[in-house]
């Protein structure tokens, strides 16, 4: 390790370190523009310039293109090259436009920070200033290229980071371009960490644009609640309006990144169809009344039916604590209640499948940062951009380290040019990582087994939509093999929704398909249904819902089950609310409320009735944490006195102890693991798709547009089109498709534009989550597809 | 103390015969030096249009948090206050708003005749802060210099070069 010295300051930096990471160690912050520790180093920017004397010579260096070495003494107070870093500022402001003030980087932009650091003020060239035209680069992200002080950020994090190839450099001399090769959308999912990654203003939110000052945002530590990896994001709000999202840094979760999904899908929570105000059929009007009215009829009902008469129900988008809360309102006078924490029954199954694997196979979790250092990575059915998307970021991060992927699934659209891609059907996903546990498989499989056999950090990534129990039993066997063989293994799965893993690990089996059957018979008189889609049940089911003598809705989406309720809670959304995720890998991450729900400032200066008086409650606020509202009930259901988040929290961690380390943590921390040593074993759940002849259908997501929050998005709707069914080559010959395509699945019928993917096996269809089906099919249901003339399509 | 007596009443003769310095207001007027910081005014560039764009540097600088604005932006790209309220209960005139903004459109006026019965009469809207006129700078026109493309085609600003074409790599 060598020993330098930084500005006076001795100290020990590990070999390999450069001079900007060395002066961050030594808490003598370098400039830098160019360089990003995720990035690395080009030595553009030539601001990082420091003083080196070796050996009694001096000379000015390059920061971030140098090593540090034993003996080194490094300085940056030296006039040389202080004088260096100023003028390089001086110059590049030359071409710089004067619009500070209407650039929404502004304070929070390293060119502004740094030129007034360098005391540079005024301008001394009468040269004028070269100018660019500017590109739509679509719904996310406004370009003002004058800005651009040729970095090369922008462009090494799309296409050497992410791998994005429709964005790129153009151009010569000082005439150097960064654009797309012509207007639109940016193709990637990941396009929006190009705001955070540029040093100045070329690439702004433009869902921000013109909104706040960033200094005015009130921000708190959150996680984002659309997908399962569980980024951690800072939310900002201000005048009462959730305005943006940004990326919070947490090393193993998420780094410095957050796909488009996360960052531009919170246009839900500010919708004016978003449901804010509490409903309950009679005349009660009021929180305490509705309260007690609710959970004085759910006892009523218990005592009269029995328990067994009332059915719980929630999804994986609430709170860890909500669940719980539900869990427990089960107990006393509801006992015999049934309760699922999911909305969807093949979903449930799945989940507690992979749930079960992951505690089967004793194998350590599979976070980001692990999977970007494995050097084998299995992904096992799995689509992990539109999954997962930040797992994928990873895998790619994973092969520009040195290491294999291999991908064993029915779709694959962003990992191809790195993975080593094996287009497997759902139901034969068990057969093929089967064989590569025995080593039986040749081509592309025998390779994987190959690799796995001589890996020292395999990493099995197990999916969720396109994985089925038997594939996650083999996956936990080569997982369990691995670790016998000596390997550092790491296993890991997706989970549906921020909370998959938390409702999973609360959850007594797969409950839900058994309880939406009783529902059908009429065997329930009752229903608590906790921010859930009803959309996967069957019509009869829906109607079965809707028809109970007691609906009680605790939802923050507007959706049919908001007017039927007998009694409907408004709730807050995740940055309105303090609770607990736990993410696919299994870590519990707190969140804290950034802002009261209601309506906002803003909406209130559009109307002309901008109030002079301050509220601290403001109009249409009256929304409350689920886990709140499940407690207020309790209090009359079960005439147990509510509890407080941390009283709640406690109880929770008493009840499972696999969930002790959630005492400890606190909102902005990394998180901690669930203890799965602790855990009650997980009942096994076996779902299975059979394989058939014709043509299967499976359900998938995809990044952008069928996530059940962010879809409500305008900027993500209008990003993400319509959706498209997927075939395979073979398949779209054998029925002759162009462009459109009719399915018909258990005697449901939907028309979908069509598309072939060569990533796809003969004999599947994929669907995106957001086509409407009168019937949802169930995952692997024989779908009759045939082609939609050109002349139908028009009518 | 004869001699302090005299020494003081020497004082007051000669004032009896200077003008005096008290201005007679309401009666009459008194001259207000240019510089004098009275009601803040929301002037308008040469073209008549209102300078703020809303970058809420004076709402940022303000000591007293007397100033609330919401920018928006108009078809043509323009950033502008779509609110502005200044609460003259709470404002003390110190003057750093006008200092802090960068488009000289928040300026100090002469005016200090604001007194009103009724204190939501002194909370200040855009309609009651603007002015037709550029105020102590009536020739500054911040698009004209900004280098961003509203008032004029994009490049062709006061410093600008017309702009360059990025597919082309001639040197």
């Amino acid at each position: 390790m060598p020993e330098i010295t930084f500005d006076g300051r001795k100290l020990e930096v590990p070999a390999g370190t450069n001079l900007v990471e060395a002066g961050n160690r030594a808490g003598v912050p370098v400039p830098v523009f160019c360089y990003h520790k995720d990035l690395g180093a080009i030595g553009s920017c030539r601001v990082c310039a420091v003083t080196v004397t070796q050996q009694g010579k001096s000379k000015t260096v390059m920061g971030c293109m140098t090593e540090a070495a034993d003996g080194m003494e490094v300085t940056t107070l030296d006039p040389a090259s202080r004088s260096l870093r100023e003028h390089v500022i001086e110059s590049l402001m030359v071409n710089h436009p004067h619009d500070c003030p209407i650039c929404d980087e502004g304070g929070e932009c390293q060119l502004q920070d740094l030129t007034i650091a360098a005391e540079h003020g005024i301008r001394q060239t009468e040269l004028k200033k070269r100018t660019f035209p500017n590109q739509f680069l679509g719904e996310f992200i406004q370009h003002e290229m004058n800005r651009c002080i040729t970095c090369y950020r922008c462009q090494r994090f799309y296409q050497e980071y992410a791998g994005g190839r429709d964005f790129g450099v153009t151009g010569s001399r000082q005439r150097v371009y960064f654009g797309r090769f012509e207007d639109g959308p940016f193709e990637s999912a990941f396009s929006g960490n190009l705001v955070e990654m540029c040093p100045t203003g070329v690439f702004t939110d433009k869902l921000f644009r013109y909104k706040s000052r960033v200094w005015d945002l009130e921000i708190a530590p959150s996680v984002c609640p659309h997908c399962s990896v569980g980024c951690n994001i800072l939310p900002g709000a201000r005048h009462r309006m959730l305005q943006r999202v940004r990326v919070r840094e947490n090393a193993e979760v998420n780094g410095v990144f957050l796909c488009d999904r996360g960052q531009f899908g919170h246009g839900y929570v500010m919708d004016p169809a978003r449901p804010r105000t509490l409903r309950v059929q009679g005349d009660v009007r009021d929180w305490a009344g509705a309260v007690a009215l609710a959970g004085g009829t759910l006892l009523e009902t218990a005592k009269k039916h029995g328990g067994e008469s009332v059915a719980l129900i929630a999804s994986p988008r609430a709170s860890l604590e909500a669940h719980f809360a539900l869990r427990q309102l089960a107990d006393g006078p509801l006992a015999g209640a049934h309760v699922s924490h999911f909305d969807d029954p093949s979903r449930e199954a799945r989940a507690l499948a992979a749930y079960a694997a992951l505690q089967s196979a004793g194998a350590d979790p599979l976070e980001q940062s692990d999977i970007a250092h494995c050097d084998v990575l299995v992904i096992a059915g799995s689509s992990l951009v539109d999954e997962a998307p930040l797992a994928a970021l990873a895998a790619r991060q994973c092969e520009r380290r040195g290491g294999r992927v291999f991908v064993l699934s029915a779709l694959e659209r962003y990992l191809n040019d790195v993975a080593t891609v094996i287009p497997t059907h759902p139901a034969k996903l068990a057969g093929a990582l089967q064989s590569l546990a025995t080593g039986a498989g040749d081509g592309a499989l025998g390779a994987a087994a190959k690799a796995l056999a001589t890996a020292q950090r395999p990493g099995v990534l197990a999916g969720h939509d396109l994985v089925d129990g038997a594939a996650l039993d083999a996956a936990a066997a080569l997982v369990k093999q691995l670790k016998a063989a000596g390997k550092a293994v790491r296993f890991g799965a997706v989970f549906p929704g921020p909370n998959g893993h938390g409702a999973a690990a609360l959850s007594h089996g797969a409950t839900l398909a058994d309880m939406l059957a009783r529902l059908e018979s009429g065997a329930f008189q009752a229903a608590v249904v906790v921010e859930s889609e009803t959309s996967s049940w069957s019509p009869r089911a829906r109607q079965a819902l809707e028809q109970l003598p007691l609906l009680v809705v605790l939802d923050h989406l507007p959706g049919p089950l908001v007017d039927r309720a007998k009694a409907f809670f408004p709730t807050t959304v995740t940055y309105e609310s303090n609770g607990t995720y736990v993410n696919r890998a299994g870590r519990m991450q707190e969140f804290a409320a950034v802002r009261l729900p209601g309506r906002s400032a803003i909406e209130e200066i559009h109307d002309h009735e901008f109030r002079r008086t301050y509220q601290p409650m403001p109009t249409d606020g009256d929304a409350h944490d689920a886990w709140w509202v499940l407690e207020a009930l309790r209090e009359h259901a079960a005439a147990q006195p509510a509890r407080g988040l941390v009283a709640l929290r406690s109880a929770l961690a008493e009840a499972v102890p696999a969930m002790q380390p959630i005492r400890a943590l606190r909102p902005g921390d990394p998180g901690a693991y669930v203890d799965r040593t602790a855990a009650a074993p997980a009942t096994r759940v076996t779902a299975s798709f059979a394989a058939d002849a014709g043509l299967q259908l499976f359900r998938i997501d995809r990044t952008l547009g069928s996530e059940t929050l962010s879809k409500r998005s305008e900027a993500i709707r209008k990003t993400a089109g319509a959706p498209v069914a997927l075939f395979s080559a073979a398949d779209a010959a054998k029925l002759g498709l162009d462009g459109r395509a009719s399915l018909e699945a258990e005697g449901a019928r939907v028309e979908v534009a069509a598309r072939i993917d060569a990533s796809v096996p003969e004999g599947v269809v994929l669907v995106p989550r957001d086509v409407d089906w009168p019937i949802v099919p169930a995952q692997g249901a024989g779908v009759r597809a045939s082609a939609l003339q050109a002349e139908e399509v028009s009518r | 103390m004869i001699r302090e007596l005299v020494d003081g009443f020497a004082v007051t003769w000669k004032k009896m015969f200077e003008k005096p310095v008290t201005v007679q207001y309401p009666e009459q007027m008194p001259v207000i030096p240019e510089r004098y910081r009275g009601r803040i005014i929301l002037t308008s560039d040469p073209s008549g249009e209102e300078r703020c764009v809303a970058c809420y540097l004076c709402s940022s600088s303000c000591p007293v948090d007397c100033i609330t604005i919401q920018a928006a932006e108009r078809e043509d790209g323009r950033r502008y206050p779509e609110a502005f309220r200044i609460n003259f209960n709470r404002c003390i005139f110190c003057g750093l708003c006008a200092e802090a903004c960068p488009t000289l459109a928040l300026q100090m006026s002469q005016d200090f005749e604001m007194a009103e019965t009724d204190g939501r009469r002194l909370i200040y809207e855009k309609d009651r802060l603007s002015v037709p006129h550029g105020g102590k700078y009536p020739d500054y026109s911040f698009w004209d210099e900004a280098g961003t493309a509203v008032t004029h085609a994009l490049g062709y600003g006061k410093q600008d070069e017309p702009p360059s074409d990025p597919r082309s790599n001639l040197p």
